[in-house]
């Protein structure tokens, strides 16, 4: 690669990294992108909750629900109804329990009534969540490695394509449809610039929130490596200890917990946005303390966390809240793109907007990975026979890109089929996903690549498109019934399954016109060396 | 570049080429990583920064580093070239960094 | 203040990508003056900064850029597709857009 220049070598970088670890890429993008709403598709799979209405005492109700169910408890924790999540959940610890996020007991309220529901088990919006960084089945750590990997290629990527792209600006609004190659070509490169930024911030983010067990070097030279030193001089809340389960020694005095409503009241006059959770630690004793955290912060730099207010839990008076130190620039520069990746705070447009980002992302590596083959197609029709390798990459473009999709609406089906007794009934529904995602894997290999592609559309097309109407069938759950209640966390749900199924169609339908066209195709004299060079490498 | 000269001009092109890439990939994502390491660990240490914001900043740094680094791999003249280049980036941090007397 | 910051860059987009030789004959078939290009640019970058105010407006600093810098890409991506599937609807929504988002504000 002697004779390539600058522009040129990025060109065969971009195009064999995009490969490499463009279907594991695809993946993580497409997962973590569905990971923006993966509050509401839980919700979404926990048909029981849909009947569930917020109102202005849903709190009481839930602390009425406490007293009857643990008035001696060391704490209880109470997550109040949002726009994502309607329902109420309480969680409380037992005298001498140790208080962390894994522990004591939850149950999940209907907010309108405070009764308790039965909702079907299932890891819901979660595991999409958590396969976008952790994949699944295998240890943890080792997962996280092979993302944060191809996270490090997606960077190298993003950059080198950037490069290679020389006319960027000036094909900024360029699209030419029904060209071949060129189109694909221009919808790759539509789909990388116009969310350029985005694509750069997540994956640089996506780098960062692993950037200690990729680069603990830092750490061991300035701290010897003693991270929890580090954690706790940077300030971080990892090093510091749980609070609120801290007790004094001696036999607690009974006392009735102040009236919650007064002080949700003070709270919503310094809080617009309401408050999103109450803890109330040593309930029904002297000691009781209450704590309201607001619905999400204003600012990025403080990682869009809400501030805290605290109050004597028996007599309601306001307690002094210890201050927050202020945020140095280079926290400040970690904290915006963690928060910008994890996005909590964000209100619906935000998060909509990031949605079409991510789908964008997501679009621009299959594309990508598409366009390689394409790309091939005059070489293939010289040589008269597909090369192994060209085969392969047919094959898992079809199981990857037509496939996850495919197996995200078997997931869904799985949860809205599997029956609600089922042992071990979240592993049933992942199982579901991952065995039709194999089975998309193989399919290609019996068909011909055309037809593999048209199947497996429009098979994900059918399923997509029956989810809502399954819906349909459910008490509280149906899009007309969500549509006239103003419903849109439901209706929101239900119309994008629509959307996605209306977008599988149209492709299946777009492929079935298409005539492959062996003298069509405009036949740009390739440049040479890159050419020469992909000759000796393929 | 660990090979003799002679038995590198003896191969086909097809291998050579091949060869080439495979050293270049190696510099990329062993070098690569050795240069992002080597620094991060000798800028936490000298950023004229309260500690645990050198750390984080050399930390967040890093992978910008290893990014012109694969690319400057692949870009290079020459593959020979490309080793030394990232060589001489490599020592910089690590003379710093035996002379503080970290690498113990 | 969402909608307005969203239009505005729909609008900037369009100004943009008239001022660009290539689209502006796509939809007015002939050839933009030089002094018309200069001033749609001049608007359309205009416009992209007009459309953080209000996205800061509503959000605050950071949150506003956040969202200002994901009203981009749709601005462009509207864009785009209109000038290959229907140019002739680019001005009349880089237009209206501005004066759909108002009636909004309202609310």
């Amino acid at each position: 690669m002697k004779q390539l220049g600058f522009r040129q070598t990025n060109a065969w970088l971009h195009t064999w990294t995009g490969l490499l670890l463009g279907w594991l890429l695809y993946a993580v993008f497409l997962t973590g992108t569905l990971s923006f709403f993966h509050q509401e598709i839980s919700f979404w799979m926990k048909p029981e909750l849909h009947g569930s209405v917020a109102d202005g005492s849903s709190a009481e109700r839930a602390i009425e629900r406490l007293q009857q169910l643990a008035p001696d408890a060391a704490q209880w924790s109470i997550s109040l109804p949002t726009e994502r999540n309607p329902a109420l959940d309480v969680q409380w610890f037992a005298q001498g329990e140790r208080v962390g996020r894994g522990g004591g007991q939850r149950l999940t309220l209907n907010a309108a009534t405070g009764e308790p529901l039965e909702v079907r088990e299932t890891r819901g919006g979660g595991f999409l969540y958590r396969f976008h960084f952790e994949l699944y089945g295998m240890p943890r750590v080792t997962a996280r490695w092979i993302v944060a990997i191809a996270t490090m290629v997606m960077l190298v990527a993003i950059v080198s394509g950037v490069v290679t792209h020389k006319k960027i600006f000036k094909d900024f609004f360029t699209f030419r449809p029904r060209k071949g190659q060129r189109s694909w070509l221009d919808a790759h490169n539509a789909t990388a610039v116009l969310a350029l930024p985005f694509h750069f911030m997540i994956t640089y983010s996506g780098l960062l929130l692993f950037m200690y067990m990729l680069m603990p070097w830092g750490v061991s030279s300035a701290y010897q490596g003693d991270m929890q030193a580090y954690f706790s001089e940077a300030g971080n809340r990892r090093g510091a200890p749980e609070r609120g389960a801290e007790r004094s020694a001696g036999v607690p005095v009974a006392a009735e917990l102040t009236a919650i409503a007064p002080l949700l009241a003070q709270a919503q006059q310094q809080w617009p946005r309401g408050a999103a959770s109450i803890q109330v630690s040593n309930p029904n004793t002297q000691r009781a303390q209450i704590e309201l955290r607001e619905h999400g912060g204003d600012s990025l730099i403080e990682r869009g966390r809400g501030q805290q207010m605290r109050f004597d839990g028996v007599t309601g008076a306001p307690l002094a809240m210890p201050a927050t130190p202020p945020t140095s620039v280079t926290n400040a520069v970690y904290n915006v793109f963690s928060s910008l990746h994890l996005i909590r705070f964000a209100g619906p447009p935000l998060r909509w907007l990031f949605f079409i980002s991510g789908l964008l992302g997501t679009a621009m590596i299959a594309t990508g990975l598409v366009l390689w083959v394409v790309k091939r197609l005059p070489e293939r029709r010289k040589l008269g026979r597909t090369p192994f390798g060209h085969r392969l990459v047919e094959v898992l473009n079809v199981g990857t890109v037509a496939g996850l999709p495919l197996a995200i609406a078997a997931y869904f089906w799985a949860n809205r089929l599997l029956p609600a007794g089922l042992a071990q009934r979240s592993d049933w529904e992942i199982r579901s996903f991952l065995i039709i995602w194999l089975l998309c894997l193989l399919h290609p290999l019996l068909r011909s690549h055309k037809r593999a592609w048209q199947e497996q559309l429009v098979a994900g097309a059918v399923l997509f498109a029956g989810l809502p109407l399954f819906s349909l069938a459910l008490p509280h759950s149906g899009l007309p019934a969500s549509l006239a209640s103003g419903n849109w966390l439901l209706a929101s749900m239900d119309l994008t399954l629509l959307a996605s199924a209306a977008l599988l169609a149209w492709a299946a339908y777009k492929l079935g016109c298409h005539q492959p066209a062996a003298t069509r195709s405009p036949q740009r004299p390739p440049r040479k060396a890159l050419a020469s060079a992909e000759e000796v490498s393929a | 570049m660990l090979m003799s000269y002679r038995f590198f001009t003896d191969l086909s092109a097809t291998a050579r080429y091949r060869l080439v890439i495979l050293s270049r990939s190696l510099l990329a994502i062993g070098g690569g990583y050795l240069f992002a390491a080597l620094s991060t660990a000798s800028l936490a240490l000298a950023l004229p920064l309260p500690r645990p914001q050198a750390v984080l900043a050399a930390t967040q740094l890093s992978f910008a580093l290893y990014c012109a680094v694969i690319i400057w791999a692949f870009a290079a003249a020459s593959a020979r070239r490309a080793w030394l280049v990232t060589a001489g980036l490599c020592a910089v941090p690590a003379i710093h960094l035996l002379f503080k007397g970290a690498l113990s | 203040m969402i909608s307005l910051s969203l239009a505005l860059c729909i609008s900037a987009f369009g100004s943009l990508c008239l001022g660009m030789p290539r689209h502006f004959e796509q939809v007015f078939k002939r050839k933009p003056h030089p002094w018309q290009q200069r001033t749609l640019r001049l608007l359309g970058w205009g416009l992209l900064g007009l459309a953080i105010v209000p996205a800061i407006h509503a959000l605050g600093p950071s949150v506003g850029l956040a969202l200002w810098a994901s009203a981009l890409t749709i601005g462009a991506l509207l864009q785009g597709l209109l000038l290959t599937y229907r140019p002739g609807l680019v001005v009349p929504l880089s237009l209206l857009a501005p004066l759909l988002a108002l009636p909004l504000l309202a609310t």
